[in-house]
């Protein structure tokens, strides 16, 4: 089920309505969250509920185990079982054709041929973030940092949440599991707030996302037939889809979570604001950058010990970061580039330079903050091409395309119907969009105190203007690319 | 709990009416065009590639605005006959493709209309084909435009076989929508009549192979038979057949038109329009 479509706007009111129903139940609030969210998922393809709930069980059991473990070298052998299990499911249903087609093209090059065979397999939605969520609390509980849960219904309802189910953000056990035991109240200020983050989310997804989709994706698909300077605006169009996208799904999910009385960590501070490569990671889909922070950085010795320690787990993090988002070269070729972004940082000890948000208590930026974050932006778009690519040769072909005598030409997008949303509306669009993100960069999404001390009747009218431009002006329906991960 | 559901209730029940009104005005300023002094065009993908229309528009010297769209059916048409001007010269080409297509694969995308809505309910079109129309109208369309994107040469790498089969099974295996489109599409030219414009109706041709798979379907009677409905709707008795010059290639595939087939139409359709002749319809066809 899509957040952005009519089944998600009637499920919704109804699992809203029946939850605070049951609001003098905590047990019978916990297991309707269950049951919503195993709906919400199985209404895609009901058949990998048992891959959902075969996680929750054995995390579930794993982490009781480990309560009742004292013996170190088990507890660790616990440990392994649960990584093993969750990393085996991720590796067989999202990694192994890849493997396949390596190992096979690898052995050609010394004339073997192997006969192996790929298999056609169909990739469970969310996989991969409700696989590392789990993996959160049983790292979390053999590390003592989590008292293992009893209550198997909280877990389920943990794991399975269905406002950040398939795409995050994903959540630490520490974090979200608490808020299951605890009684929730009906908060009027959080749910309006919850409201205005799920408008919010909905804009930057149908609007912004959906409308360059279409045009990135006319010049992605005809690279080698466009000039450089189309080539780079498809780029910059790909770069704002993939922001609207992404960040408009885990507003939507924040916001949808605030309804029932829960909040989950931020997955997104305004990051195409950032001064640095370091700052963009620290603001770019936060909730996995912390969790390969805390459970791969850390573990490998982080930024502890010599030079050649700090490089050598930059690259790692980097390219397994690369490589959660899907099983091709390009991502990992997305992740490296990254990595060497950041590596000249990391040396000259500059990588927390950027803490505090740009021009705070300020409208507007310094010179150098603007030439600080064109830069980081540019270098952000570059890598996006690879990230965007159907391959590494396509994205080959795409950068020399950019680097040709046509990069100063008028941009010509082929194919694009003058009568739909013409370009021009889509550029006024986003210079909306991004002022309107500049204004509320200090909040946690943009429009959080927008029009909070206006009147009503021009409050309501802000309102009405995000959900008319919502049906005006949306792109045509694009899945959230995040899904495939 | 009940301030919050009153106020959320509160906004969905008066969003509809601001929508209306915004989508109203919107429409008003983005589709609104005079009859003075212009020429309307609608069709569907084979309008869309068959005429030139800057080279139209600098031929017979009036404005050309063009709602031609790939997959145009006859929703599309009745929204252009319901929002045209009145008085004004309208070009229409109903096209076979666009009466035989399943309901479902119509374009039916050119804004909203009262009038289309009622015409298609009228017409055996169910509630839920209609919600499926309306659904994809929320958003707001320049209706008319001014540019054309013509092919240039013939697309080598189309095979008939292939193409022609596909066209047999999606168009030309059943009649199924044929009654409906029909009638709905007869009630369009009405409502273009009582708005007292002047109608120009045209076909395009098809490459020979598609004309000999039409013959062999059987289905090209039913189509001949409201395409006489049609012309007896519009009051002629006579159609004009231009068979255009095919020295050199002009088409783009096995039913459009490439850029020098839909300059040879349009010049046809300039020495037509300027010289006022009674006979209003014209039936571009093209050699065995």
């Amino acid at each position: 089920m899509l957040f952005n479509s009519i089944e998600f706007a009637i499920f919704l009111p109804i699992v809203f309505a029946i939850y605070w129903i049951l609001s003098r139940s905590l047990r019978l609030q916990n297991l309707f969250i269950v049951i919503s969210s195993f709906f919400f998922y199985g209404w895609w393809d009901w058949r990998f509920l048992s891959l959902l709930s075969f996680s929750i069980i054995v995390d579930f059991f794993i982490g009781r185990a480990l309560q009742y473990q004292e013996n170190l070298s088990k507890r660790r052998f616990i440990l392994w079982i649960s990584i093993i299990t969750n990393l085996g499911f991720l590796g067989f249903f999202k990694y192994y054709n890849f493997f396949v087609d390596n190992f096979i093209e690898a052995f050609s090059l010394f004339g073997k041929q192997l006969d192996v065979r790929t298999l056609n397999i169909i990739l469970p939605v969310g996989i991969s973030f409700y696989t590392f969520q789990t993996l959160s609390y049983t790292i979390d509980v053999y590390k003592r940092k989590l008292e293992p849960t009893n209550d198997i219904i909280s877990f389920a309802a943990f794991v399975s949440f269905f406002p950040q189910l398939v795409a995050g953000p994903i959540e630490r056990a520490t974090n979200l599991l608490p808020q299951f035991y605890k009684r929730r109240e009906f908060d009027y200020d959080k749910a309006v707030n919850g409201m205005r983050q799920i408008l919010w989310g909905l804009f930057k997804k149908i609007v912004i996302a959906d409308n360059c989709a279409e045009v990135a994706n006319i010049i992605f698909e005809n690279a080698t037939d466009s000039s450089g300077s189309t080539l780079v605006l498809g780029a910059l169009f790909f770069t704002f889809q993939i922001y609207g996208d992404f960040s408009g799904y885990s507003d939507i999910a924040i916001g949808t979570a605030r309804l029932f009385g829960f909040g989950l960590m931020r997955n997104f501070a305004f990051p195409y604001f950032s001064r640095d490569i370091a700052e963009f990671w620290r603001r770019w889909h936060i909730s996995l950058s912390t969790w390969f922070r805390d459970y791969l950085y850390i573990p490998l010795g982080g930024s502890r010990g010599g030079t050649w320690m700090k490089v050598r787990n930059t690259f790692v993090i980097f390219i397994v970061s690369g490589f959660w988002h899907g099983a091709n070269w390009t991502f990992i070729i997305w992740g490296t580039l990254n990595a060497f972004y950041f590596l000249p940082l990391l040396l000259a000890n500059r990588n927390r330079t950027h803490i505090e948000i740009v021009a705070q208590g300020r409208l507007l930026p310094s010179f150098n903050d603007v030439m600080s974050m064109f830069s980081t932006f540019s270098l952000t778009v570059f890598a996006w091409i690879f990230f965007r690519a159907e391959n590494l040769q396509h994205a080959i072909l795409y950068i020399k395309g950019i680097f040709s005598s046509s990069l100063f030409s008028i941009p010509i997008v082929k194919g694009l119907r003058t009568t739909d949303n013409s370009l021009s509306v889509l550029f006024v669009l986003l210079f909306v969009f991004l002022m309107i993100e500049w204004i509320g960069r200090e909040e946690q999404f943009a429009i959080e105190k927008l029009g909070l001390k206006w009147k009503k009747p021009f409050r309501y009218m802000m309102y009405y203007l995000i959900v008319i431009s919502i049906f005006m002006y949306a792109g045509s329906e694009q899945q959230f690319i995040y899904f495939q991960f | 709990m009940k301030r919050f559901i009153v106020k959320i209730l509160a906004l969905i029940v008066v969003f509809p009416f601001v929508y209306l009104t915004v989508y109203m005005l919107i429409d008003f300023v983005i589709n609104r065009k005079s009859a003075d002094n212009s020429l309307f065009v609608w069709g569907d993908s084979q309008t869309y590639r068959g005429i030139n229309l800057p080279k139209l528009k600098k031929e017979i010297g009036i404005n050309v605005y063009s709602s031609a769209e790939p997959g145009a059916s006859i929703y599309d048409f009745l929204v252009f006959a319901d929002k045209v001007p009145k008085n004004s010269k309208v070009l229409i080409s109903i096209s076979e493709l666009a009466l035989l297509r399943k309901k479902d694969k119509d374009r039916n995308m050119s804004t909203l209309s009262l009038f289309a809505f009622e015409t298609l309910y009228k017409n055996n079109y169910t509630i839920t084909d209609l919600y499926a129309i309306a659904k994809r109208n929320f958003k707001i369309r320049k209706l008319f435009d001014v540019k054309s994107t013509l092919h240039q040469s013939f697309d080598k790498t189309l095979t008939p076989e292939k193409f022609v089969k596909s066209y047999k099974e999606n168009y030309y295996s059943s009649t199924m929508f044929l009654n409906d489109k029909e009638k709905a599409s007869l009630e369009g030219i009405n409502r273009l009549q009582e708005k007292g414009c002047k109608i120009y109706f045209v076909k395009f041709p098809f490459h020979s192979a598609m004309q000999k798979m039409k013959k062999e379907s059987g289905i090209d009677r039913k189509v001949d038979a409201v395409y006489n409905h049609i012309f007896q709707t519009l009051g002629i008795s006579k159609v004009d057949s231009i068979y255009l010059n095919q020295n050199e290639q002009i088409m783009f595939d096995y039913n459009h038109l490439n850029a020098k087939g839909a300059n040879q139409v349009t010049d046809y359709l300039a020495t037509f329009i300027k010289s006022n002749k009674t006979n209003d319809t014209y039936i571009f066809q093209l050699k065995d």
